[in-house]
């Protein structure tokens, strides 16, 4: 077993490796336009993928569950999903390639983090199983990487308001840059709604009861509310610019405390999974 | 009608409904940091008093300790399901006027003017996925994704039936919990070892008894709790049996009873008590399996044998600590006097002793599981209001209308005008695309 671990960490390790290298070419290749090293940066982020997704998958054959128990399996998802959904929407919109200068690290820092804790075995609890709780995981997962994603918008029209970089100014237009942030503020909003829904599924199926104000289930509907909130901010009260990257990076680090402080609560019956 | 209309106007302000999702978000944040009564165990709701008395007798007062059946939280509640309900009624009225109106006001239309003849444009226009919804003196329209309009109607349809099914089951529920060793039965009429029920629901009485037959359970090799099931048998009155097996996310669904195994289960060993005095009870001691084979599993209880005395035990599965498949229960029993030990006593099947001057035996040990009755409906609806918002608010996010509206102006050109309804700026390029081929033919003279 130590061998197999000695593996999975090996290869953590070599996938971290190549998110750190996307990491540095892009930053290099946005910020001095080169285009041929950001070219570069994203083959060393698909390399990573390649490797970090064979390290889940095999240690899903492993351990027989979703990488979904312990805390360096809840990371390490996390930071694949990232990953792939940046992927899956630079296709769809191109013009959101930039927020790879945030998601690349994102990425690697969590998969570092993961591979601090100890990669040992967890039994999978009685209730853990069924298809409601493999949507209400993986939409959360999605969830984060395309708050991600509206979190780097946000941050480049702040950016953007103070300096006068010229990396900055290769950047989107502002107005262009707000929109991106609002429009995958809403991806995150349904994502979120969805792995909630799914969540509540789950519970009725093992609990008999689909909510139960849990402090984990009520913290992810106050999270959602304030997505809810800034969203109809934006729609119905016209609120754009600077004040509204400000309350989205607010909500953002509330879906944090949300996903990863929640979880640690002593009373939730979500905590005993996420010991 | 004024009043009514005043109503309607105040519950559809776009004000009123951030201040509702406020004063919600406001009552789940009070509802998080002070510990709701009906989370807590007493023991628990004992030290949030003792830790911090001003504020425990504050909420108390103002019933912050049970913040979601708060008249306060079922006015918001009541509010919302009202502002939802005319918000559902107009955005029916928009979506239908939207999607088969000839034209509407809102936000400007890209305009420009081709000599490209009309029947070609909407020709292109339909092989690049816009749908004709309706045509006029004004011109033809189309769109892409005419669904799109009713993405908000749904979303908020769907949260309107969630709301509405939850409270009804909020309401009208009935739910038991109970802690049930092999052999033993728990009769019509029997008190729940924690009951819940609606405010319209009658006390939770099962019109059969139940008898736990077994239990079986399975484990990990890590320890972790793999399976627990348990085999019941229903009785009714003519006493007639009918053997169900439930399970962890097995549910056992029983002439309208949701039966749910609880992950609760361990060994009930029962033990004959001989007081000072002479007298013999049994007392049923329910401890919870422990967690490792080398771990013990504690259980207290307080005044069972008098005021002042308390009843300790704990034990092992297998005396050897090894494993959890050598079943051959220990119990160890320990007495303590207004704080003070008297001493302690090793039990097995059998075997008997005494600790100051009572005298115990251990007469035989079963085991024992958790089982959950529910009955309520309309859980349907809750999963179906689900299912509408999951696929209004798609609709809604993932599909944004694009109109085109095509018509012939006095001096023969065809004038196109072109929007999306929502986030424009993202589809911008179909109309870039719109443009460079209707206006390809001019560009080439």
């Amino acid at each position: 077993m130590d061998k197999t671990i000695a593996v999975i960490v090996v290869l953590n390790w070599i996938a971290v490796f190549s998110y750190v290298l996307a990491t540095v070419a892009n930053v290099y290749g946005v910020l001095f336009k080169n285009d041929a090293v950001e070219l570069r940066s994203y083959w060393a982020a698909w390399t990573g993928m390649v490797v970090h997704s064979a390290v889940i998958l095999y240690w899903w054959r492993i351990v027989g569950h979703g990488p979904y128990m312990a805390p360096s399996e809840v990371l390490s998802s996390d930071a694949w999903i990232a990953i792939c959904v940046y992927f899956v929407f630079s296709r769809i919109y191109p013009r959101i390639r930039s927020t790879s200068i945030i998601v690349f690290p994102t990425a690697f820092l969590m998969l570092a983090l993961a591979n601090f804790y100890n990669p040992g075995i967890r039994s999978l609890p009685p209730t853990f199983g069924g298809i409601w709780l493999v949507f209400h995981i993986a939409f959360y997962k999605i969830a984060l990487g395309t708050l991600i994603i509206a979190f780097a918008f946000s941050i480049f029209f702040l950016l953007k308001g103070r300096s006068r970089a010229p990396w900055l100014m290769r950047l989107p237009e502002p107005a262009s840059i707000d929109l991106y942030a609002y429009r995958f503020a809403g991806f995150g909003f349904i994502f979120w709604a969805i792995a909630m829904l799914a969540g509540s599924i789950w519970a009725y199926k093992s609990w008999g009861r689909f909510w139960g104000w849990d402090p984990v289930e009520t913290w992810s509907l106050i999270t959602w509310l304030f997505f809810g909130i800034y969203l109809h901010l934006r729609r119905f009260f016209r609120w754009s610019g600077e004040k509204a990257a400000w309350f989205f990076v607010f909500c953002f680090i509330m879906s944090l405390v949300s996903l990863f402080v929640t979880s640690h609560m002593g009373s939730s019956i979500h905590a005993e999974y996420f010991k | 009608m004024q009043l009514m209309n005043r109503i309607k106007r105040f519950l559809l302000s776009r004000t009123t409904i951030l201040t509702l999702i406020i004063l919600a978000l406001g009552s789940m944040l009070l509802g998080s940091f002070i510990p709701q009564s009906f989370l807590l165990t007493s023991n628990g709701a004992a030290k949030w008093h003792a830790d911090y008395p001003t504020l425990a007798a504050l909420a108390e007062r103002l019933g912050l300790h049970h913040i979601y059946t708060h008249p306060f939280f079922a006015c918001i509640m009541l509010l919302a399901v009202g502002a939802l309900l005319f918000s559902c009624i107009e955005q029916f009225k928009i979506s239908r006027r939207r999607t088969f109106g000839e034209e509407f006001s809102g936000r400007k239309y890209e305009e420009f003017e081709t000599p490209v003849d009309p029947g070609s444009v909407t020709s292109w226009l339909r092989q690049s996925g816009y749908i004709s919804v309706s045509s006029g003196k004004k011109g033809v329209r189309l769109c892409r994704h005419p669904w799109g309009y009713w993405g908000n109607f749904l979303l908020h349809v769907g949260m309107l039936i969630v709301i509405a099914s939850s409270l009804w089951i909020a309401l009208t529920q009935q739910r038991g919990m109970l802690h049930l060793a092999v052999g033993e039965s728990f009769h019509p009429g029997d008190q729940w070892l924690s009951t819940e029920k609606g405010l319209l629901a009658k006390d939770f009485v099962l019109d059969r008894s139940v008898r736990l037959e077994s239990v079986s359970y399975e484990f990990w090799p890590t320890y972790g709790v793999k399976n627990v099931a348990s085999l019941l048998t229903f009785q009714n009155k003519q006493n007639a049996g009918e053997q169900r097996t439930v399970g962890v996310n097995n549910i056992l669904y029983y002439q309208g009873l949701s039966i749910y195994q609880a992950v609760d289960f361990g060994h009930a060993f029962y033990v004959e008590v001989v007081d000072p005095a002479g007298v013999k009870n049994t007392y049923q001691l329910l401890l919870a399996h422990p967690e490792k084979p080398d771990k013990p599993s504690y259980g207290d209880f307080p005044n069972m044998l008098g005021p002042g005395r308390l009843l300790r035990a704990k034990y092992f599965v297998d005396p050897e600590k090894r494993s959890f498949a050598r079943e051959n229960p220990q119990l160890v029993l320990r007495m303590d006097e207004n704080g003070t030990q008297l001493g302690q006593l090793p039990l097995s099947i059998g075997g008997e002793g005494a600790i100051g001057r009572f005298h115990f035996r251990l007469i035989k040990v079963d085991k024992w599981s958790g089982l959950i009755f529910v009955k309520f409906f309309g859980i349907q609806g809750v999963f179906f209001g689900f299912l509408i918002i999951i696929f209004g608010s798609i609709l809604n996010y993932f599909t944004p209308p694009r109109e085109v509206i095509v018509r012939v102006l006095p001096d023969g050109e065809t004038k196109i005008s072109w929007r999306a309804v929502k986030f424009s700026e993202f589809y911008r390029d179909e109309f870039d695309r719109l443009k460079t081929e209707m206006t390809k033919e001019e560009a080439n003279g």
